[in-house]
């Protein structure tokens, strides 16, 4: 899967988990740029986004994730690519 | 040594720093950081020091789980050691601190006579603990490499947050000890240390040191307060709390600065907050940061990937109660800790179900502030007992004339002395409105402050401005005030005339 | 810009310091430099924290020891009947140790012709160790330069103590020949005493206290040393009178005998120096039995103390090895028509079998 096949899917993930269509996420997309991204939405949207790439986070990479771009980069590093 | 007493302003801080610069600019790194690593400990052992033992008992145990981590490559290294280091933790702390509360319950429960050890719970052992059980989880999940022994002392006992905070991770101040460009004095970040470390100074000593004052008093005579009393009590308590601990964080974070080491913000003006879950992030947030990540996270992950509707549900709702009653029981040993927790675990459940979506209003604020002071009430109860009373006289309507007495506790300000003295000669009926009259000045002078900028703001409003004047002299006149207040006469009474 | 701020900042904040403990040295309300200046009033109401100042700094030949009975104690009496110029080192709730502190201070600096020593059972019968570090006084009594800080800059100091010698001095009534005094406040009556002071309700068997027994001749030894030390100092020891009800509860809980032996004990010693002279009013029906005096079963009024002072300077009161049996026998007669029958006109209901 490349990069922005990845995006593609996680903007999805985004757009279901806080239903809210405008979200377009990038690189640099953090916790307080989006509204309704508290502690609570974030295992929601972890959770989501394990199911929709069929992958399992450790805690480590749960907890050390600090935008969007390193999500992405972990998923693709968990896909094998 | 408290960084509000003389000893620490006059003679540890000054020879710290020096000492400091000094061997930093000799280029001796590793023995500059030796060096802090020693004032660190003098610092902690003054309270007493046989404590040096534990906090040295503690560094070593985790500082050997982390090797052991390194040493030991084997598939299971990482669940044993996490194991390891939580039985560790948990249990000196447990030992400490929690050991005669068990007791006693267990006394009570079964009607047994187990003896307490009235152990006296040595200073800043639950900041500690967690802040090391944070690296040793971050071990075991694999996001933190195993450190020099030098750093590690560093990171554990480095003196600003060693006692109250804030609860440092060591992601954020490693890398800044291994930062030899650090080590060079800067006179911006030594101006930004000496401007929070004095706002904090000021905070703690003439504001929360002087309605404490009031609110002692107020606890004391519990068993006759009336319902307005009671809030206004509860009211001042919150106001002393904030300016205690968030004055004592800024002290912290301005020692920091000097030594040109950057501390997490630990308070955010929290009670501008418009709900429980904002609150949380602005008061203390270090600790709502250790709980989020090594507490709330792994709990709700566990809750979401459940595939039952209702389960999921049922951890949405068991989770924030747990993170609180851990929070509430971490506070203190005793039970009014523990429903502290429930309350504020209860709220917050409440503020993350989908029809709590306030505005940001007037509304808004007004409940959670009102919360935050009825919590505040529950917080500051020494007994169980005190506490029912306390919120009887909270919610039960009565009214008396208890609020004018009071506030005679201001009596002992020494400021109050010679207007008071004088009154008392010339017109004594009138120390009975000037006194209320002081306690609604320093309720107002602390709201006024509060709805202000905060400490952080305000330097950062003064570096934008180049350091207005006005602003210096400010300074100057309420640290002095301040540092003068630091010491006090006490009369020793030994008999009750 | 940041050095132009920390510039200003830390010059202005030592300047300030600098001069308000410029203040506090200049009129030194503790006198730890100095005697006081401008002709300001000796103003002496924080005890614990001035008496090593006024030893060290006021112009006296004589000093009274004792703890809060001997606070009430009138300087100029003893300057009229004595003809000496006295001096307060008075420790309220203090040891026998405070108070030889005190003296060896005192004679540190000077001699001294007359020391009055005012016996208090609790302070002779607890352990030999000075009670200074119950409270953070420390910084003012010793010699240590560097925590006087504690005292240069001190809110209370600046805003309560310095004032205070202004407003005594020329505003309200100050008489510097009572410091530390309390009475003023007190109520002395029969009714005070009676409502503080509950008879136990049996008679226990007579009890003998090893400790307290061994710590009270320890402190009459550690007291013969002084005397023997300088035997140009008359010393006056005196036993105050204490109330009626204070020996009921010694004869009720079974201690009478070891009060009694302790008397004897210390008078006896005494009886070996030419520059000693005991007195002795506790079998004073007047001043003991009468318990207007009063407003606890300890604490009498300031007319005793004038009493005393008066009975002493006319040398009446005397006790010696030779009359101290005859003496301490009377007070047991008087605590025990008491304790087995008087008793019942303040107590009607008190056991007296």
């Amino acid at each position: 899967m490349s990069r922005e096949e990845a995006f593609l899917k996680i903007n999805e993930v985004f757009r279901d988990t806080f239903d809210d269509e405008s979200i377009t996420v990038s690189d640099a997309t953090v916790a307080s740029d989006i509204d309704g991204w508290n502690s609570l939405a974030h295992v929601g949207l972890l959770v989501n986004v394990e199911e929709c790439f069929g992958i399992r986070f450790s805690m480590g990479e749960a907890s050390t994730m600090k935008n969007v771009g390193e999500m992405v980069d972990v998923i693709l590093k968990k896909l094998g690519n | 040594m408290l960084f509000n007493s003389q000893i620490f302003i006059f003679l540890f801080l000054p020879l710290t720093l020096g000492g400091w610069y000094l061997l930093g600019h000799l280029k001796l790194y590793r023995v500059s950081q030796a060096f802090l690593v020693g004032m660190s400990l003098w610092f902690y052992g003054y309270f007493h020091p046989s404590y040096l033992l534990i906090i040295l008992g503690s560094m070593a145990g985790n500082y050997l789980i982390s090797l052991l981590l390194e040493k030991w490559k084997g598939k299971h290294a990482p669940k044993v050691c996490l194991a390891l280091g939580l039985a560790f933790n948990i249990g000196i702390l447990g030992y400490y601190k929690y050991y005669d509360f068990f007791v006693e319950n267990v006394n009570a429960l079964f009607k047994a006579d187990f003896t307490l050890k009235h152990i006296i719970l040595p200073l800043g052992i639950s900041f500690f603990t967690l802040q090391q059980l944070s690296y040793v989880i971050d071990r075991c999940w694999g996001t933190a490499p195993h450190y020099k022994l030098l750093d590690y002392l560093c990171f554990v006992t480095y003196f600003p947050q060693l006692i109250a905070g804030p609860i440092v991770l060591h992601s954020e101040m490693i890398p800044q000890f291994q930062d030899l460009e650090k080590r060079k004095f800067s006179a911006t970040d030594f101006a930004d240390g000496t401007i929070l470390f004095c706002l904090g100074l000021i905070k703690k000593v003439l504001l929360a040191d002087t309605l404490a004052l009031f609110v002692n008093e107020g606890f004391t005579k519990v068993w006759w307060l009336d319902m307005p009393t009671a809030w206004i009590v509860a009211l001042a308590y919150a106001f002393e709390l904030y300016f205690d601990f968030s004055g004592y964080c800024d002290m912290a974070l301005g020692i920091g600065k000097m030594f040109r080491f950057d501390l997490p913000v630990n308070f955010k003006s929290p009670y501008k907050s418009h709900s429980v879950t904002e609150y949380w992030q602005r008061w203390h947030y270090t600790l709502t940061r250790f709980l989020t990540t090594y507490l709330y996270m792994p709990l709700t992950m566990k809750g979401m990937r459940k595939k039952n509707k209702k389960v999921k549900k049922l951890y949405t709702v068991i989770t924030p109660l747990v993170v609180f009653l851990v929070s509430g029981i971490w506070h203190g040993a005793s039970w009014t800790f523990v429903l502290w927790g429930l309350f504020w675990g209860i709220a917050a459940v409440w503020a993350q179900r989908k029809f709590w979506k306030l505005k940001k209003n007037f509304a808004s604020w007004i409940c959670t502030f009102v919360f935050t002071v009825f919590a505040a009430a529950v917080f500051r109860s020494e007994t169980w007992l005190v506490m029912c009373r306390f919120l009887k006289a909270m919610f039960v309507p009565s009214l008396s004339k208890i609020l004018i007495e009071i506030s005679f506790a201001f009596e002992g300000l020494s400021e109050n002395y010679v207007w008071s003295r004088l009154l008392e000669q010339l017109r004594p009926g009138l120390l009975n409105v000037a006194y209320p009259a002081f306690l609604a000045f320093m309720l107002l002078i602390s709201a006024l402050i509060l709805r202000g900028k905060n400490a952080q703001e305000i330097l950062a409003e003064q570096k934008a401005k180049g350091y207005t004047g006005k602003f210096t002299v400010l300074l100057v006149l309420f640290t002095a005030w301040a540092i003068i207040s630091l010491n006090q006469v006490s009369t020793f009474l030994y008999f009750n005339f | 810009m940041e050095q132009k701020f920390l510039k200003r900042f830390y010059i202005g904040l030592f300047a300030i310091l600098a001069a308000l403990a410029a203040i506090v040295i200049l009129f030194d309300p503790f006198y730890h430099y100095h005697d006081t200046v401008f002709g300001l009033k000796h103003v002496l109401e924080d005890r614990d924290y001035q008496v090593a100042g006024t030893i060290d700094h006021f112009t006296y030949d004589a000093i009274l020891l004792g703890t809060s009975t001997a606070e009430n104690n009138d300087l100029a009496q003893f300057r009229a009947n004595f003809g000496c110029e006295p001096l307060k080192a008075i420790r309220a709730g203090g040891s026998n140790a405070d108070f030889l502190t005190y003296l060896d201070r005192a004679y540190k600096k000077q001699e001294i012709k007359k020391v009055f020593y005012f016996i208090d059972y609790v302070a002779l019968e607890g352990d030999l160790k000075p009670t200074f570090d119950r409270m953070d006084t420390d910084f003012i009594t010793n010699a240590n330069p560097f925590d006087d800080v504690k005292y240069l800059l001190n809110k209370d100091i600046l805003l309560k103590n310095i004032p205070l010698q202004f407003v005594y001095t020329y505003g309200l009534s100050y008489d510097e020949d009572n410091p530390y005094s309390w009475y003023q406040t007190k109520t002395f009556s029969t009714a005070a005493v009676t409502g503080r002071y509950f008879p136990r309700e049996e008679f226990c068997a007579e009890t003998f206290d090893q400790t307290t027994y061994d710590n009270f001749t320890a402190n009459i030894g550690l007291i013969s040393e002084r005397i023997t030390a300088h035997p140009e100092t008359e010393f006056y020891v005196i036993f105050s009178p204490i109330s009626i009800l204070w020996w009921d509860e010694a004869y009720r809980s079974g201690q009478i005998d070891q009060k009694i032996r302790e008397t004897q004990e210390f008078v006896k010693a005494m009886d070996a120096f030419s520059n000693v002279k005991v007195y002795y009013f506790q079998n004073d029906r007047e001043l003991a039995a009468n318990l207007d005096n009063y407003m606890d079963s300890v604490h009498f009024s300031y007319e005793v103390n004038r009493e005393i002072c008066d009975r002493i300077a006319r040398d009446e009161n005397r006790v010696t090895a030779a009359n101290c049996e005859a003496l301490t026998e009377d007070l047991y007669q008087m605590t025990e028509q008491f304790s087995r029958g008087d008793i019942l006109q303040y107590y009607p209901e008190a056991t007296i079998e």
